[in-house]
């Protein structure tokens, strides 16, 4: 599987991946190596690794990290449950218990988490490792045996290889330093807020029912609501949601007079500080200034 | 030129150049170690060498492995195989190679100095004293026509450019490190954790038939004491008031500190500390220049205490409380009588935090309402030069520890009593 095709089947599972990710997806499958994104939320980090999932039909699994997060959520734990009944069950036939003792902790009563399962799936996976960043050092240490080795080590079972091996996508925020460790079992790849065609791109694809007109004008208005100094700048999922807010309301253009669209812009600025900044006489300069870089970057029509 | 890109540099050893390139990444910070080369000729070996624009993305996501890695990878890219293509330009000199890591100089400038060194005792054998004493003399005087410069820690506060700003986080950092966490009364569970949770414990003992066969230990949360810190930007404070607004910079990426501003009235600018921007700098000076009148110390205070209990968004939160820390950063000029400053102080004294007071004067701040609050402040540090906020760690760190000792003193007591 080439690049270009590559890039093809993200399209076909609705991601408008830019040249150089598209690379990375070929890299991580030839020379079978993690993926690290890293990025501002909302850029759409997650979404790679669903397209990738959909696009090579593999099965998805996916761990969401947390501060909490310990090896018996994120990799196995033993079935205690089913152990005991296994032991009531036998004492109550009167089986061979010799024989109990050397299957109690066999992989029969394994419970496996997504780490295991993505390791010990029989078609190649796509292992989703959701904001690494929020794990503790301990955790991110554990990790390096399953990426370097792609093997997970039980003590009561010994090492379990991967049957086949599974896409590896981890994403963070860079809320925290990764360790160099980490970061250099993977591939590295600086998601960033995306550039005006391709967000195009990536709207038309995704919110088809919108107005050709209406998504330049709210893309164009978007990218220059980036440029003003928010505490939380939006991302692509952020400029999906407000245009789909837009086409709920049957609006083929963005009103001319801001008040008009006002309300429905907490789906864009997303702390109150943002709101406040973003006075009516912004959103009119934004407007304006929106339409002049549309006619520039040849994606706008100037006004008759 | 593309399918030139190895047959060019060097058509005998191509492999020979790609060593050369990443001794060239190496010697601009990335880590590239035996995996990274592997992947790198792998890439080579599958993608062919043809298209340069696909190695260069290859070897990008192979090499970095950080924000600025990922920006700063296809300039070097650039340099290093087409060097012709920016020679000329502020980019480079057209040199492969320009110049040496940190270690690298360092190791050169000992071994130039010990030379240097070798080379004068050499010359003296045989010369007068006098000889020697003018050629040690003259070390101190700088030499080559270079003057000596001050280092940027001994700077005094009103030579500091924004860029040396840097060098702050540096002495900021080992607070983070060093400071007593503070336990919450809230648990969290933990396997490492010591303290069994017996209800959680045997909660989960009926999913097994009532055996407690996992046990579910916890632990309290603990959390670093928050920071605040005050910045006075009154007249009188016009040329420390910069350097104090870095240092608050600094404070608040690396310890989360809340930064308020005030003169004749408070703002907290904390929002705008989280970036680094000149437009945020713009937007600080602006909510700066408009204050006027003289500085109300104690009206100020006393704002402070009511706003800590404001989160971000308005929202009200725990306030000030036992062991949290301020920082004061002001030369203690006031205007509010006195008694009302020493009654702020101490007000936020009596809610259990540590208050000390930061000041650019060589001396304590010598104005009355200071000198009457003096038992209800923590501490005083003179803030002159970077190397002084070593003392601002330890005066920190010393009364941090202080109520724990006195703790660990009483329960020795207690169990010497039992």
């Amino acid at each position: 599987m080439n690049v270009a095709q590559i890039s093809e089947l993200l399209v076909k599972a609705s991601y408008i991946a830019d040249e150089s990710l598209s690379e990375m997806v070929w890299m991580g499958l030839s020379i079978n190596r993690p993926l690290l994104l890293e990025g501002e939320a909302g850029v759409g980090k997650t979404a790679v690794a669903k397209a990738c999932a959909s696009a090579l039909n593999r099965p998805l699994f996916r761990l969401q990290c947390h501060e909490s997060l310990d090896l018996n959520q994120a990799v196995y734990e033993w079935n205690y449950s089913r152990q005991l009944l296994e032991i009531r069950l036998r004492e109550a036939e009167g089986g061979d218990k010799a024989n109990l003792r050397e299957n109690l902790f066999s992989e029969a009563f394994l419970l496996q988490r997504p780490l295991m399962q993505a390791i010990t799936s029989p078609t190649p996976a796509v292992l989703l490792i959701d904001e690494i960043d929020r794990t503790d050092e301990a955790f991110e240490a554990y990790l390096l045996e399953v990426l370097g080795e792609s093997q997970i080590t039980v003590p009561e079972l010994g090492t379990i290889k991967a049957s086949s091996q599974p896409l590896v996508i981890l994403t963070s925020n860079g809320t925290r330093d990764l360790s160099d460790a980490l970061r250099r079992r993977c591939l590295f790849h600086y998601l960033d807020y995306p550039s005006l065609p391709r967000e195009l791109n990536i709207v038309k694809t995704l919110v088809p029912e919108a107005d050709i007109e209406l998504i330049q004008q709210a893309v164009l208005f978007v990218h220059q609501l980036r440029k003003e100094d928010l505490d939380k700048i939006p991302g692509i999922a952020e400029t999906l949601d407000w245009i789909r807010i837009l086409c709920t309301r049957n609006l083929k253009k963005l009103p001319e007079d801001p008040a008009d669209f006002a309300g429905t812009l907490s789906a864009l600025l997303k702390t109150k500080n943002d709101q406040w900044q973003i006075a009516p006489h912004i959103l009119t300069k934004l407007m304006g200034s929106g339409q002049r870089v549309g006619i520039d970057a040849g994606v706008a029509v100037p006004k008759k | 030129m593309q399918s030139t890109l190895l047959s060019e540099a060097n058509p005998e050893n191509p492999s020979q150049v790609i060593l050369e390139f990443v001794d060239y990444l190496r010697a601009n910070g990335f880590v590239i170690g035996l995996g990274e080369l592997q992947a790198m000729f792998t890439i080579v070996f599958t993608a062919g060498i043809d298209d340069v624009k696909r190695i260069e993305k290859c070897w990008r996501a192979i090499a970095a492995s950080s924000k600025g890695q990922w920006q700063q990878f296809p300039q070097l890219f650039e340099v290093f195989w087409f060097p012709k293509k920016t020679k000329g330009t502020t980019k480079s000199s057209g040199k492969k190679k320009q110049g040496k890591s940190l270690p690298e100089l360092i190791s050169q400038m000992r071994s130039d100095m010990d030379q240097q060194v070798a080379s004068q005792a050499t010359k003296t054998v045989g010369l007068g004293a006098s000889d020697n004493d003018q050629s040690s003399s003259s070390m101190d005087q700088g030499q080559g026509g270079a003057s000596r410069v001050d280092p940027l820690v001994e700077k005094p506060l009103g030579d500091w450019l924004p860029s040396d700003s840097h060098q702050l986080d540096a002495f900021i950092a080992p607070l983070q490190e060093r400071l007593r966490q503070k336990l919450l009364r809230h648990y969290q569970r933990r396997p490492q954790a010591t303290r069994i949770d017996f209800p959680q414990s045997i909660r989960k003992a009926a999913s097994t038939g009532g055996e407690l066969i996992q046990l579910i230990k916890k632990e309290r949360k603990t959390i670093l004491p928050r920071l605040f810190i005050l910045v006075d930007v009154s007249k009188s404070m016009e040329s420390h008031a910069q350097f104090f607004l870095r240092m608050a910079r600094s404070f608040c990426h690396i310890l989360n500190a809340r930064v308020f501003v005030f003169h004749t009235r408070l703002i907290e600018v904390t929002p705008l500390m989280k970036r680094d921007s000149g437009r945020v700098q713009e937007k600080i000076n602006a909510v700066t220049f408009g204050f006027g009148g003289g500085t109300k110390i104690a009206t100020n205070l006393e704002a402070f205490l009511e706003q800590t209990k404001l989160g971000p968004s308005g929202n009200h939160i725990r306030g000030i409380e036992r062991r949290d820390i301020v920082y004061v950063l002001s030369d203690g000029f006031d205007t509010d009588p006195p008694e009302k400053t020493c009654a702020a102080i101490a007000a936020i004294r009596k809610k259990g935090a540590e208050l000390f007071w930061l000041h650019p004067t060589k001396e304590v701040p010598q104005s009355e309402a200071i000198q009457m609050s003096q038992a209800w402040i923590s501490g005083f540090m003179a803030v002159s030069h970077l190397s002084s906020l070593d003392g601002l760690v330890d005066l920190t760190l010393k009364k941090n520890t202080k109520k724990h000792t006195q703790i660990t003193h009483d329960r020795e007591y207690l169990w010497a009593a039992f």
